[in-house]
């Protein structure tokens, strides 16, 4: 058994990159391994936001992930930086720089990139999927 | 593998095709804050980055050189340029900042950034021996 720490720099409506990512993840949980971490990282920080509404027949990748990370209990980040520039807040956020309500889906937290350091030290094996 | 292998940052695009080269950097830096050995490499259109001269302003993007310019107080001293895309670039290591002292005031002269030509070999073994490789 290994873990993983799964890096997903694609946004959802990009082709491959998110939805491999998450494929990914899925059989690895489902082999027994475990993710130390997701970290959700330029364009991928779009994956946690409650605003994407996918095109009709395609797969609700955030809300997907927001299933899995339930159902597993992963650690789910969003690099702070990226989120902001993206406009993905949570309702923290969203006060602090006067930007309207949180768009930041339940199970996801924002942080920096302090994370992804401890993430890749942390894991036995470091996956990056990018568009 | 041991414990002091290094995290290695593959950077291939300029610094004004998208937000990566910064991405490189800033995420390069964040593991040097937390005494995780670093090695930086340029390659493909990467190389362009060292070019002197740059400026983002007119652009309103930040320049990137500034935050070349920054790494060696975050402990990064040497970056690697891989020699094939140099060449195929048609520009040779005088014409790349190769020192902290061209590329921003704010150098520590205690500790110039250097640039070191890697021939692919050792490029491999580099990747071959890392804890992990992020690629921008």
């Amino acid at each position: 058994m290994s873990s993983f720490a799964i890096i997903i720099r694609g946004a959802p409506c990009k082709p491959q990159s998110a939805l491999s990512a998450y494929r990914f993840a899925c059989a690895a949980l489902a082999a027994g391994h475990q993710i130390k971490r997701l970290f959700f990282y330029e364009d991928g920080v779009y994956n946690a936001s409650a605003s994407i509404v996918p095109g009709p027949g395609e797969l609700h990748l955030p809300q997907a992930w927001q299933t899995l990370v339930s159902k597993h209990r992963i650690d789910a980040v969003v690099c702070v930086a990226s989120a902001l520039q993206r406009g993905v807040l949570d309702e923290q956020e969203a006060q602090r720089h006067q930007a309207g309500s949180g768009n930041l889906l339940p199970g996801f937290t924002i942080s920096g990139l302090g994370q992804l350091v401890d993430a890749t030290l942390g894991a036995d094996r470091v996956l990056t999927f990018a568009p | 593998m041991p414990a002091s292998s290094p995290v290695v940052f593959l950077s291939s695009a300029s610094a004004w095709s998208g937000n990566a080269a910064h991405a490189c950097l800033d995420t390069a830096m964040s593991f040097a804050v937390f005494d995780v050995p670093v090695v930086l490499v340029l390659h493909g259109a990467g190389v362009l980055q060292l070019l002197p001269g740059q400026d983002g302003e007119h652009l309103g993007l930040k320049t990137l050189a500034r935050t070349w310019g920054a790494l060696s107080l975050y402990g990064i001293h040497e970056v690697l340029v891989e020699a094939d895309s140099l060449q195929q670039s048609g520009y040779a290591q005088e014409d790349l900042l190769c020192s902290a002292a061209h590329v921003d005031d704010q150098e520590d002269p205690a500790a110039p950034l250097l640039l070191r030509i890697i021939e692919k070999p050792e490029l491999a073994a580099i990747i071959a021996s890392s804890k992990a490789v992020f690629n921008f």
